[in-house]
Formats: structure tokens, C-alpha cells, sequence
């Protein structure tokens, strides 16, 4: 039936690098295939090149990013020397707990270690969205919640495996 | 790429977003009544876009829930033009063949004045002011029906131009938006979708709630003015709701035609069976907006200090005349937003808590 939707409306997912972007998105998964192509005009795909920072430390934190080509290292202060932490692939992606969070503020920083492109969606960009699409806005609300509950569960394992090996 | 490769694109792309909301604002002032059109359209724009939201979440499509309360306010603006205007122009007709009476006994009343003023052995020469009287009424009406070609033409611009700049806003405003944001470099990409966020949210509640009063304090004044069988009671409603825009001075603004209209009646025998009744209507309008119209809709939005409004007053006087005395308090408004926001924004990244 799809490829129907696509000749009709052409919306091919492969010639529109965004729409391909978002239908790869763990946030929009819930979404239906025309519910993805409403959200095109909230959301943005932004390039960075190698070393540009995608946010830095103290920055106003509103953003969720969704990386679908290059890779990403967190920065992190410790003991007063930055140090990268981790990297993060296409797939992966950062800040979901920003859309959440009133008036955060970003303790890491995020750099592109190569060109990279994200998907970036703001927390504005998603109030507005539940304002006129309530129920698409209840479905990424679905996944975001589902997206912090794996992260707490994980973190959880992460300190109970600490302190059986202690 | 180096870092200060980085940089300097990043500064290139920013002076691009400088340039052209530079340029935009300077081609607003360039073109003849552009500036006060695309303020209209603002006005519209924030006015219908709930409409919008509640169609587009009923399932219509992007074009359709934009179209469909333009058209509906449109009919209504008609409907209530149809309606109203002859009855408006049925007043202000009545008004303009009686203004002679009531210049006569505005006359009288004055010398009347005078003459109590004498028994009290205060001695006003109240002559120059009665001599005056008339030649500047007539003067002020005369360069009135002089501006109004003027009007009429600056009118039909605006006519045109704002529904089509406020339909705009409303179907594409987003894509326009989005074109923006292109432009902003990617370091400040966040904080400027915040800010373009919050300043929309707090212009909107702003422009909302300042309409919905003045719509409401207009409606009172109306309805007071019927209940004490005064005439021209729908012309000044209108022009009491308008001027209730102005915070601080419109009601004192929009209360001065109908004191005068009370003092100067020819069929007034005592000056108080007029005027009380009439101080009361305004003055209840008054106490409705503060008691139950400002506490609900406009406590939220942001107060300005009195020195601030009457100085915005002054320059959109000058600048646009009564209109410009009319929008000046809602344009400063939302300059004063932009302002906090940013001040906020500053002062959290200096002190982070």
C-alpha cells in the first residue's frame, strides 16, 4: 500500500533525506507514515563539520538530537581537564532529557568528530506540536518516555553491577 | 576544518541573518504604510491563531484551517459592518448637524462658570477661552475632512496588504520560519528557537488579552451608556474600547468625549443630571476591567511603567498619529519581551545556578 501513498502524494522517503531521517528516528516510531511527513515543517536536519560543536558547556539545554550521518564525541569536565567520554554513531542520538527539563542547562559538551548530520527537535518545537497535533504529540511523548525509562533501567544495572563488584 | 575555519563561517552565516532581518525591517520602512500593515497582520495573526491550532487538531489540512477563520472573521467584519455602520453613521451624523448647539451651550456653560466663579470673588477671564472655542472646533473638524483622502487611500493599502500579510503568516508562516532558522548559525541554533519560541508565546498572550479587554470594556461602556439613555452610546462605546488600549490614559482619553457631550447638551438644565450618570458609567467600566478583566487576562502579560507609556504615547502620535497611539503599547510591549527574554537568557549563561 505504500508505495500507493508515495506515487499519490510523492513522498518518496528515499529522495526526502528527512523524512528518511525521521522514519529512522526511535522518537517518531510510533508515528504513522503520514504523521511523519506532517512533522517535516517542527523538526530540523542540520550538517555540522568536523570539530564543530553541536552545544557546549552551560549551553541553554532544549535540544534532542538524532545522529544519521557521522559521529559525535561527548566532551566532560573531569577534575578541570576536558576529556571525551563517548562517541556516538549514526542511530544514536543525545539531549532527550532536555525536552523535558525546565530551564537546563548542558554539563557536557557534543562535538563532531567527522561531517555529521542531525536530526534536531526543540523543546518549543514540541509544545507547538502537542498544540495543534495532540495526538502525534502524545506519541512522541509515548517514545520519549519508553526512551528515559530504558536509560534510568540501564543506569540502575550500571550502579547494582558497582556495588556487587565493591 | 580548523576552529577558526569554523568560526569564521559561523560569523559569516550570522552577518547573512543580520542582513536580511536588517533588510526586511528597512524595506518595511521604505514602502508607504508597510510597517503599520505588517503590525495589523501581527495583530490578526495572534488574534485567529487559536482558531487555527483547534481546526488543525480537528484534522483539517495546513491551508484550510488558515482559510476557514479569515473567512469566518471576514463575514462577521461585514456582518457587523452592515449591521453597525449605519447606526454608527446615523450617530455621527447627528452629532456633526447638532455640533453648533453644543458649541452654543458649551458657550454658556462656560460663561455660566465665569459668572459663579465672580460670586466666589474669583475673577477668571474665561473670554479668550469662549472666543477661541468655536474657530478651533471648526479648525480641528475642517483639517479632519482634509485627511480624509488620505485616509480613505492609506486605508485601501492597508486593506489589501494586511489580510493578505496575516493569511501569510498564517499558512506559511512556519515554512518562512523555518527558511530563518537556516540561516542562524548552528551554535546558536538552540537559543534562538528558544527565544523566537517564547517571544511568539508571550506576544500572542499579549495581543489576545489587550484586544479581549478593550472589546469587553467597550461592550460596558455601551451598555452603561444605553441603560442612562445617552446618546451616541454605540460610537462611544467603540471609541472608549479603542482608546482602552492605551493603558493609563485611553480611559481617561476615552471618557472626555462623552463628559463633553454631557456638559455641552443644549437640553441640559443641570450640569450634574448629565455628567454624574455618565462619570458613573465609565467609572464602573473602569472598576470591571480592574476587578474582573485584568486579574483573568491581562495580569499575565507584561505591565509597563507608567513613564514608558506615555512617552510610547508621544512618539506613535507622532510617527502614526492615533494609530500609532494605539499600537505603540502593544509594539513596546513586545519589544519589552524580546528584551527580558534575552535578558534572562544573558544573565542565566553568566550565572549558571
Amino acid at each position: 500500500m505504500r508505495f500507493l501513498w508515495e506515487n499519490l502524494y510523492n513522498l518518496s522517503v528515499e529522495s526526502n533525506p528527512k523524512l528518511k531521517a525521521i522514519s529512522s528516528c526511535p522518537l517518531f516510531k510510533n508515528l504513522s507514515f503520514l504523521e511523519q511527513k506532517w512533522l517535516q515543517d517542527s523538526i530540523h536536519l542540520r550538517s555540522y563539520q568536523s570539530q564543530e560543536l553541536l552545544f557546549d558547556f552551560q549551553d541553554m539545554a532544549t535540544g534532542f538530537f538524532f545522529i544519521t550521518k557521522g559521529e559525535v564525541e561527548i566532551l566532560s569536565k573531569i577534575k578541570n581537564r576536558i576529556e571525551p567520554i563517548t562517541r556516538l554513531k549514526k542511530g544514536d542520538f543525545l539531549g532527550e532529557r532536555a525536552l523535558l527539563e525546565p530551564d537546563s542547562r548542558r554539563f557536557n559538551a557534543a562535538r563532531a568528530t567527522e561531517p555529521t548530520t542531525v536530526l534536531a527537535l526543540f523543546k518549543s518545537d514540541l509544545l507547538e506540536i502537542c498544540e495543534r497535533k495532540p495526538l502525534i504529540g502524545l506519541k512522541v511523548m509515548l517514545s520519549l518516555g519508553e526512551i528515559l525509562s530504558k536509560r534510568l533501567a540501564s543506569a540502575e544495572k550500571a550502579l547494582l553491577d558497582r556495588e556487587e563488584e565493591a | 576544518m580548523t576552529p577558526k575555519e569554523i568560526r569564521r563561517e559561523q560569523n559569516f552565516r550570522l552577518l547573512v541573518l543580520i542582513a536580511t532581518l536588517g533588510g526586511t525591517f528597512a524595506l518595511t520602512l521604505l514602502i508607504d504604510q508597510f510597517l503599520l500593515a505588517v503590525i495589523l497582520a501581527i495583530v490578526i495573526f495572534h488574534l485567529l491563531k487559536p482558531a487555527c491550532d483547534f481546526l488543525e487538531r480537528k484534522g483539517f489540512t495546513k491551508k484550510w484551517a488558515a482559510l476557514a477563520p479569515f473567512l469566518i472573521l471576514s463575514g462577521l467584519l461585514v456582518l457587523a459592518t452592515v449591521q453597525l455602520l449605519p447606526l454608527l453613521r446615523r450617530q455621527f451624523i447627528v452629532l456633526n448637524e447638532k455640533l453648533p448647539q453644543y458649541l452654543e451651550s458649551s458657550r454658556q456653560a462656560l460663561q455660566n462658570l465665569e459668572s459663579r466663579l465672580a460670586d466666589y470673588s474669583i475673577y477668571v477671564d474665561l473670554e479668550l477661552i469662549i472666543a477661541a472655542l468655536p474657530q478651533k472646533l471648526s479648525g480641528w473638524s475642517t483639517q479632519w475632512i482634509q485627511n480624509i483622502p488620505g485616509l480613505i487611500s492609506g486605508s485601501f493599502t492597508l486593506l489589501f496588504l494586511t489580510p493578505f500579510l496575516a493569511f501569510f503568516m498564517l499558512a506559511d508562516g512556519r515554512k518562512f520560519l523555518r527558511g530563518l532558522y537556516s540561516l542562524v548559525p548552528n551554535q546558536y541554533l538552540e537559543v534562538f528557537v528558544h527565544l523566537s519560541g517564547q517571544i511568539n508565546y508571550q506576544i500572542g498572550t499579549f495581543i489576545r488579552a489587550r484586544l479581549v479587554e478593550a472589546f469587553f470594556v467597550g461592550l460596558a461602556i455601551w451598555i452603561g451608556l444605553i441603560i442612562i439613555e445617552f446618546p451616541y452610546a454605540l460610537l462611544l462605546g467603540f471609541v472608549g474600547g479603542l482608546l482602552n488600549i492605551i493603558p493609563y490614559l485611553g480611559p481617561v482619553l476615552g471618557a472626555l468625549p462623552a463628559i463633553f457631550l454631557a456638559i455641552a447638551d443644549p437640553s441640559n438644565l443641570h450640569l450634574s443630571e448629565n455628567l454624574i450618570p455618565v462619570i458613573a458609567v465609565y467609572a464602573v467600566a473602569q472598576l470591571f476591567d480592574n476587578v474582573v478583566l485584568v486579574p483573568f487576562l491581562v495580569a499575565r502579560i507584561v505591565n509597563l511603567h507608567p513613564i514608558l507609556v506615555v512617552l510610547s504615547v508621544l512618539l506613535g502620535a507622532h510617527l502614526l498619529g492615533v494609530v500609532g497611539m494605539i499600537i505603540s503599547i502593544p509594539v513596546v510591549g513586545a519589544l519589552k519581551v524580546c528584551f527580558s527574554v534575552l535578558y534572562d537568557h544573558i544573565l542565566k549563561v553568566r550565572n549558571p545556578s
